[in-house]
């Protein structure tokens, strides 16, 4: 699995379930699942009042505030419609089914709420996408802090988009290692010459950050994607904001693997290694184990 | 492995450690009833501890074998060129010291300008087969260059996968 | 009580100093003319001549092992070395094999002390030399560089 995907699994999968045991005509049982996602975002899938049949999904974004600013309410709205609820205590949204009633169209739902996250995030990127799209400059640059202490900048020219994420680096291993996928990512545009320009700069901001509160140290990372009018008409930017929002994740995802990676292999050649080096001792006395295993016996009679 | 450009490197590193590697027993000359490595001890107004050599095969890359009269230290400086060579080493060299007990004749701490020690003492002469002992010290050298170097490559390509992957969806 | 058995004295004598089988440093060589080293006039005129051999026999011969005076052994073994990477890789066998057994050693000392101090391609000259001295020297000449004590 090279890319991630963008949908949440646990999610899908468990409403998948509800529905067809609904239509099963199973009896419905009763449900309360707490998901993780990236980004510290939070699902909650649970009964309403004890009805079984009415299962509620919740999720919950630290930033959720910052989205709204730049109108994730409206799209939500447009995206989901009816199935809209009463949002639960402590998290943003909620979305209700009702599975005394399956829909027709149950599957559909079912993928659309597992894209609850990446529908929250998709606001911001349309709202931008769309000051380009009508030449609209000067407007301030949307600043969405994702997780602690990183953020995303998104902002739109006459004839881009930059999207600059700020990353931190926990481990400085994970910096070198995180340069060297970068160093590619730059190189990117040889795969697609259709691609957007990436550019990354370590420790400081790039130009069109600097002058404001954006953190500099030697662990944080900035990445921009200049995305041309290309990658934000109308047909291509659903599949832009899919793979953007998500290009943190996959960063870091992958800076992990790498060095899964180097351990497993690391300790495959150092058992290697150790059984190569106990080939240099004579072979051992076999007659210690016997007398442990007859001590054992004995012990074992007398109780 | 005739055409391996380290040969000739491990070749003199094999022959000086058959030289070096002549030691014995011997009790602490300071400490009564005391038996302890003499070149970790490196008192040096007795004269139990032979010249240093060095073998290098080039700037970045050299072995240090130090000799005493019961032990011997072998420290080796592995190559590397660049950020991303030394974080691999390092985690590497991390992986393995944590293992130095089961590896026995392995140091815990590297000595000073090296990346990894290892000190062979007469009581691992006795337990072990000389011979066999310098080979693996010959196959490790040779074995970790390798390792070190594959793991390298294989990072960048799947830097590389994972980034043409990701642009190519991103038309 | 005596008087002198309260003195503690005795126990500070350094009987180690009565035993005959202490290790002693030898009084070495210094009745010697202190040996002030190859002269490096000679190997250059020597090596300007194409006789890269001579010039190794003589630097060897001519090494300063015994002396104190770091600045006479250092400008030694620059010069040797010189005289050691300005030999070709093919004729290095033929140059070890013109070498006597002491000479050998020297050469190998030299080698080792090339090492110490690695610069740009060097060290793969020094590895051959290294091979083709053990060739003629066997582990024995890396056994007297390990502990002699006249070192380069």
């Amino acid at each position: 699995m090279i890319l991630l995907e963008i949908n949440n699994r646990i999610v899908e999968e468990t409403l998948t379930l509800k529905f067809k045991n609904a239509l099963a005509g199973h009896k419905p049982e009763s449900i309360d699942i707490t998901i993780a996602d990236f980004d510290g975002v939070l699902f909650h899938i649970s009964n309403v009042g004890g009805d079984k049949t009415k299962v509620r999904t919740s999720i919950s974004l630290k930033f959720y505030k910052e989205l709204q600013e730049h109108g994730a309410d409206e799209l939500l709205k447009k995206e989901y419609g009816s199935l809209l609820t009463q949002v639960e205590d402590g998290y943003n949204v909620s979305v209700l089914i009702d599975l005394e009633n399956v829909p027709q169209n149950w599957e559909e739902i079912v993928k659309k709420i597992g894209l609850l996250k990446r529908n929250c995030f998709a606001s911001v990127f349309e709202k931008y996408f769309d000051f380009q799209e009508r030449g609209e400059e000067g407007h301030k640059r949307a600043v969405i802090n994702y997780r602690n202490d990183e953020t995303m900048y998104v902002e739109a020219k006459a004839d881009r988009v930059t999207v600059v994420f700020s990353t931190i680096f926990k481990d400085e291993d994970d910096i070198v290692i995180g340069k060297v996928f970068m160093q590619e990512f730059k190189e990117g545009r040889r795969a697609s010459h259709t691609a957007p320009q990436v550019l990354f700069s370590h420790r400081e901001p790039p130009l069109e950050l600097q002058n404001t509160d954006a953190r500099v140290g030697e662990n944080i990372g900035y990445i921009t994607f200049v995305l041309f009018p290309r990658h934000t008409n109308r047909t291509t930017r659903d599949n832009t904001i899919n793979l953007i929002h998500i290009f943190r994740d996959y960063l870091h995802y992958h800076i992990k693997c790498s060095k899964a990676y180097i351990h497993s292999r690391m300790r495959a050649k150092t058992s290697d290694f150790l059984k190569v080096l106990n080939r240099a001792r004579p072979e051992p006395k076999n007659v210690e184990k016997k007398t442990i295993t007859l001590v054992y016996v004995v012990f074992f009679h007398q109780t | 492995m005739a055409a391996n450009p380290l040969q000739p490197y491990l070749n003199a590193i094999r022959r000086t450690l058959e030289a070096a590697l002549c030691i014995r027993n011997f009790p602490s000359e300071d400490v009564e009833r005391h038996n302890k490595p003499e070149i970790e001890v490196q008192d040096s107004t007795n004269n139990l501890i032979g010249k240093p050599l060095i073998i290098s095969r080039s700037p970045l890359e050299r072995t240090l074998i130090e000799s005493s009269i019961n032990s011997v230290r072998i420290s080796v400086k592995i190559k590397q060129v660049d950020d991303v060579d030394a974080v691999i080493t390092k985690m590497y060299m991390r992986f393995l010291t944590q293992r130095a007990d089961q590896f026995r004749i392995l140091r815990r701490k590297p000595i000073e300008g090296y990346t990894i020690s290892f000190l062979i003492t007469s009581i691992h002469c006795e337990e072990m087969i000389l011979s066999k002992l310098i080979d693996w010290i010959i196959q490790f050298m040779y074995d970790i260059d390798k390792e070190l170097s594959d793991m390298k490559i294989t990072l960048s390509k799947r830097a590389r996968v994972v980034a043409e992957e990701y642009m190519k969806q991103l038309l | 009580m005596a008087k002198n058995t309260s003195s503690s004295a005795f126990r500070k004598i350094d009987v180690d100093q009565y035993n005959e089988d202490n290790y002693r440093e030898e009084e070495q060589a210094e009745l010697q003319s202190a040996p002030v080293g190859p002269d490096e006039a000679e190997i250059t005129a020597l090596m300007n001549q194409g006789r890269h051999i001579d010039a190794l026999k003589t630097v060897l011969r001519n090494a300063p092992l015994g002396s104190k005076n770091q600045q006479i052994k250092d400008n030694a073994l620059n010069l040797t070395l010189r005289v050691l990477l300005a030999i070709k890789a093919s004729q290095i066998e033929e140059a070890v094999g013109a070498l006597d057994r002491d000479l050998v050693d020297v050469l190998m000392k030299y080698v080792y002390r090339g090492f110490e101090s690695p610069s740009e391609g060097s060290s793969g000259h020094l590895l051959l030399w290294h091979e083709k001295a053990y060739v003629v020297g066997g582990v024995g000449s890396i056994m007297r560089v390990l502990s002699d004590t006249k070192r380069a």
